[in-house]
């Protein structure tokens, strides 16, 4: 294998191959696949327990038989009861309807639009003057698919921050404990130390998002699968990127938090900004996680991108001294 | 490489020729030469701080330097610079007839070089780290070579042990051996018996002893006398960047007018002070 290598190559491969070998024996790409699984079970499990508390029809008490055809033809579940305002003050039920009167009235412990609703039904069936126009729901993007495509940006969200981590952690440790001095004596060019790191973190991130995804789109379908791939993929070796050389700018003396929270705080920056204008995400690695989060896809310009801040964080690497 | 080898690659020999050191009678060729070199850094509290100011050096195969100095005299930047890690603001550095600052890359693969603080990465077996250092060098059969030198300084027991679990002696035989994979002719070592147990110095000035006695230069940093005294034949006095004092240590306790070289130095750097 190695002699297939160009000898200008070897040095890269052998910094890469030890980089990769560092992080997988670590065992925080290992952990990090666990999340995927437990994020969907618990996407999965919050969803049953939301429809469980929330997802049946809303129960509305009434004292009157008439109200019974009306509400009951509205989707609501109508409970006819003795005294529903005592119900509703005491908290038993969420919507009571009772006369007083000439007047109806509808109490209510809380609102939302199922109030708004009965309040409408109510309204129609006393034959009100003034009626409540309720707007139809906004269809959303496909049924399941909106809140599976929230899973997948949720991931490659994951994904960037551990990018941002390992690519400021790597340097940081290495110039800690005097290995990247060592390193940095070797008869290569300086940018190669930081290509080699760069290179490894795509290699162990990159198939470790994609078999998560994977895992993800088996439980839920993922829409646009390979371009939530592709965007994660970019954003967390752009956020590697930031984070590798914001902690190659800091001195030693700036220890691990400080350059490591101006790259969190600079990615999630980045990625507010493609929520913000999804437009810029089209183009843009790491905006385009936000943007596509939002709804815009992104373009393949983003894997240029991706490569051009690499290349970015690598050449200032070569400028500095790093110790 | 033999030392014989080591001349003839580079081709050139000359005669050194300085009063009060020993003389490397078969090694004479100058592995390393610097002229004028110097630097600073701009320090937050301090404003510039002038760290070497125009150093000049000339070590020939097979001779061990002495860089004696309190802490903060310049030392370990004066070895980074030679490590071609930190660039001077001004001087030449010829290592094995290469010009360091034009050449940097080229200038590495002729030395090793052992920081203070030689850190292992972890998660990586001592043979890994050894192999991972002789592949970049461009060494044929890396893994074997690896074992060989391993083996060669003491740590073969422990070449496939994990490097964060090695005691801090077996570190250094390692980060000795990583530094070495290439068999360079000049070896830059920064306090290489900081942290070390009595008898793990005595292991480490041995080795440093037995690698100089192959036709390496070696140039050690160090703030310890007794081992300055016992291991170079050749001391330079630093203090605040500059080289106040040269020679060997009859010498120095000559010019000094003392009897050990902790008071040569104290003296020394009371009156360069």
């Amino acid at each position: 294998m190695r002699s297939l290598l160009p000898s200008s190559v070897r040095p890269v491969a052998a910094l890469t191959l030890a980089v990769v070998l560092r992080l997988l024996r670590e065992g925080l790409v290992v952990r990090a696949l666990a999340w995927p699984g437990l994020l969907t079970s618990l996407a999965l499990v919050g969803t049953a327990a939301a429809w469980a508390t929330w997802g049946s029809a809303p129960i509305i008490a009434v004292g009157s038989k008439e109200l019974l055809a009306p509400l009951q033809s509205r989707g609501f579940s109508v409970e006819l009861v003795e005294n529903p305002e005592a119900l509703v003050s005491d908290g038993s039920v969420i919507h009571a309807i009772w006369k007083e009167g000439e007047h109806w009235v509808l109490g209510v412990t809380w609102g939302g639009r199922t109030t708004l609703e009965a309040e409408a039904a109510l309204r129609e069936f006393a034959g009100d003057r003034w009626r409540l126009e309720i707007p139809p729901l906004e269809a959303r993007p496909g049924n399941v698919d909106h809140e599976a495509a929230l899973l997948a940006g949720v991931i490659g969200l994951l994904f960037t921050l551990y990018g941002v981590v390992m690519g400021a952690g790597t340097l940081f440790r290495d110039r800690g404990n005097g290995s990247l001095e060592s390193e940095l004596a070797l008869p290569v060019p300086r940018w190669m130390h930081a290509g080699a790191r760069l290179l490894a973190l795509l290699l162990v991130l990159g198939p470790a998002l994609v078999v998560s995804l994977l895992v993800v789109s088996a439980l839920l379908t993922i829409d646009d699968l390979h371009l939530w791939m592709l965007t994660g993929t970019c954003a967390a070796v752009v956020g590697g990127a930031i984070g590798f050389a914001l902690m190659a700018r800091a001195v030693a003396a700036h220890g691990f938090s400080g350059p490591l929270s101006r790259a969190l705080t600079l990615t999630m920056a980045a990625m507010a900004l493609g929520w913000w204008q999804p437009a810029l995400g089209r183009w843009l690695p790491l905006v385009s996680l936000g943007s596509f989060m939002a709804g815009t896809e992104p373009s393949a310009l983003i894997v240029p991108g991706a490569m051009i801040a690499a290349a970015l964080a690598t050449f200032d690497f070569s400028r500095r001294e790093c110790l | 490489m033999t030392p014989v080898e080591t001349g003839a690659r580079s081709g050139r020999r000359e005669n050194h020729i300085t009063i009060g050191w020993r003389r490397a009678d078969r090694y004479t060729r100058a592995v390393l030469r610097t002229k004028d070199l110097a630097r600073s850094f701009e320090d937050e509290s301090r404003g510039r701080v002038e760290a070497v100011r125009g150093i000049s050096l000339h070590v020939v195969g097979g001779e061990i330097y002495g860089l004696l100095g309190p802490n903060g005299a310049g030392k370990t930047t004066t070895l980074r610079m030679l490590a071609t890690l930190l660039r001077p603001d001004r001087g030449s550095i010829e290592i094995d007839g290469i010009d360091a600052r034009k050449e940097p890359v080229r200038a590495r693969s002729r030395l090793a070089y052992v920081p203070a603080e030689a850190g292992l990465p972890e998660r990586l077996s001592a043979l890994e780290t050894v192999t991972l250092f002789g592949e970049i060098q461009g060494i044929a059969r890396p893994r074997e070579h690896a074992a060989a030198l391993l083996d060669r300084l003491g740590a073969a027991r422990y070449t496939n042990s994990n490097c964060a679990s090695l005691s801090t002696g077996m570190k250094r035989r390692v980060v000795l051996a990583r530094a070495l994979v290439h068999n360079p002719p000049l070896l830059l070592l920064d306090e290489p018996t900081d942290g070390l147990d009595v008898a793990g110095r005595r292991e480490v000035l041995g080795l440093v002893q037995d690698l100089a006695a192959e036709g390496r230069a070696v140039v050690v940093s160090s703030h310890i006398m007794a081992e300055v005294e016992s291991l170079c034949p050749r001391v330079g006095v630093m203090v605040e960047g500059r080289i106040i004092a040269e020679g060997t240590v009859k010498e120095l306790l000559a010019v000094s007018d003392t009897r050990n070289l902790g008071d040569a130095f104290m003296a020394l750097t009371t009156t360069a002070r």
